[in-house]
């Protein structure tokens, strides 16, 4: 098999990495809340500015099937970074079962069924927990399809 | 890791458009700097084979300019006159990561006291310390304006404030003494010290990132207050005596002349001034010897009848040499030698030779008060 490594980055700092057709961008943004006239918030994604201690972070990553054959059984999967944790309730990505990981991705499931020691005892485990967030697609990505998967960590 | 609460911090961050920093943004965290890698894997399957890529992106995290100064809660309690008074205060840097400040003093809105700025001192240590003040400690530097202390991150040094009270600070008067510590962040022409919360200086930042200015003007200041408690009377009372010759006067070809010449036959005239501030001097006396080869000029003695805040020095009048008489003075009244009146000039010993004089003032008020005595030199 012949690999083909390009490094894209544009604006929205990202790379590519290319092999068989298929695609796998990871691009990042600065997560911040909007609040409009009336007092109602919204995130918004935006280019990178001010990453410092607090704020949130965004990663979109994108599968790319360029080849002209389906691909199966695809899971993507996304450690959480050092210096920073999960944003509760923030994994998303159309047609996949998210699930995530507790003990650096030996096991998933999703977050009710999660748990961790704590002083002794088996509690529920919280986003803080999350060592791996993955999404696995429930059907084959068709050729030519994309699909993007985002999530949100917070600087410590 | 120490933990800290910064209500200051959320509460001028509440105020900022959230659409610029998020509210939950600036608490000491992760070190300004540090590359965030995030590293996604994707896995499948085609034509039966599996496969897999992996895609990174990565940034480095901004740093943070913030810093709280905190002053005593409590007041202190000084007396008059006390010297080495040390006020305290915690300079704690709220960024993530190191930061150069330097440290101002002022003088709050209360400034009873009143101290001048310019006679206060500010020492420091490099740690958070609860010792209180020492002057002899070793780890007190004294600093000096615009110096610039390099403070890490989430760490506290411990400033004094350190001041005299005057000797005539009355009780219950109190005094507000502020610090500032002002970041000294600087690129491009931007300085921290003077913008605006969350103003971007460009690469100025820990290697090589970008700092945030998270505290507005880049400082923060606080102010503790030193109260006059105990008064002690004794510390503010100030007597000053300053003796001069008023002139003098000499008998030459029979007539009475004004002449600077110390000849012998010669009359001085002594004019001394007391002055009182402050508080009133109790049972105050004026001694004065009457000097080696000169004798004392009999009923000489004249005090000042009308005392005032300022007594100028009268004109020197001549006196009638020939019959050895004083002069008469404007605001001057005469007192008799005799010790058993109660005008209360004296000569002592009060019969025979005069070794010297003495006048009685009793209790004085703050003012100027002032006498004139005769002498002639001997022959």
């Amino acid at each position: 098999m012949i690999k083909k490594l390009t490094l894209a980055l544009s604006l929205a700092l990202m790379s590519t990495f290319v092999s068989a057709e298929v695609t796998l961008t990871n691009s990042m943004f600065e997560v911040v809340t909007i609040t409009a006239a009336d007092g109602s918030t919204t995130d918004q994604w935006q280019k990178p500015d001010k990453l410092v201690p607090g704020e949130r972070v965004g990663y979109q990553v994108e599968v790319n099937n360029q080849g002209t054959e389906p691909a199966a059984d695809i899971v993507i999967v996304n450690p959480i970074p050092e210096h920073t944790e999960y944003v509760q309730d923030s994994a998303k990505g159309l047609g996949t079962q998210i699930e995530f990981s507790v003990d650096n991705g030996k096991t998933f499931a999703l977050p009710a069924q999660l748990f961790v020691e704590q002083n002794g005892e088996r509690v529920q485990a919280q986003a803080a927990d999350y060592t791996q967030v993955r999404w696995k697609l429930n059907q084959p990505l068709a050729a030519g399809d994309s699909l993007t998967v985002q999530y949100i960590v917070k600087i410590k | 890791m120490k933990k800290n609460t910064f209500p200051k911090l959320l509460a001028t961050s509440a105020l900022l458009s959230s659409a610029l920093l998020s509210s939950n943004a600036f608490a000491v965290g992760t070190d300004a700097g540090i590359s965030i890698e995030n590293t996604a894997t994707v896995s499948f399957t085609r034509n039966g084979s599996t496969d897999s890529e992996e895609a990174s992106v990565s940034f480095n995290v901004d740093e943070i300019i913030n810093v709280n100064v905190t002053g005593s809660t409590a007041i202190a309690n000084v007396t008059n006159g006390e010297e080495g008074v040390a006020l305290s205060y915690t300079v704690t840097n709220l960024g993530n990561g190191p930061e150069e400040f330097t440290l101002l003093k002022t003088i709050g809105a209360t400034n009873d006291l009143p101290l001048a700025v310019g006679d206060l001192k500010i020492y420091y240590i490099d740690t958070a310390s609860a010792d209180g003040f020492d002057p002899n400690s070793i780890n007190e530097t004294l600093y000096t304006a615009g110096d610039s202390i390099n403070i890490l991150n989430d760490e506290s040094i411990t400033v004094y404030i350190v001041a005299d009270v005057p000797n005539a600070a009355v009780l219950d008067s109190l005094t507000d003494l502020e610090l500032t510590a002002v970041s000294q962040t600087e690129a491009g022409g931007v300085k921290a010290g003077e913008s605006s919360f969350g103003t971007v200086i460009t690469g100025a930042g820990e290697s090589g990132t970008d700092a945030i200015v998270a505290v507005e003007q880049g400082r923060d200041d606080a102010s503790s207050e030193l109260k006059v408690t105990i008064y002690d009377p004794s510390q503010t009372l100030e007597v000053f005596i300053d003796k001069s010759i008023l002139g003098s006067g000499a008998l030459l070809n029979g007539t009475t002349t004004e002449t600077s010449k110390k000849i012998p036959g010669a009359m001085v005239t002594y004019f001394i001034k007391v002055t009182v501030e402050n508080d009133t001097a109790t049972a105050l006396t004026i001694s004065d010897i009457i000097p080696a080869d000169m004798t004392y000029v009999a009923n000489s003695l004249r005090k000042q009848s009308a005392v005032g805040s300022t007594i100028t020095t009268p004109t020197y009048v001549t006196p009638a040499l020939s019959t050895n008489t004083p002069a008469t003075y404007v605001n001057f009244t005469a007192l008799t030698d005799i010790d058993t009146d109660t005008d209360g000039g004296a000569t002592v010993p009060n019969t025979g030779e005069v070794n010297s004089i003495s006048v009685e003032f009793g209790d004085l008020a703050p003012g100027e008060y002032a006498i004139l005595l005769d002498a002639t030199i001997d022959n």
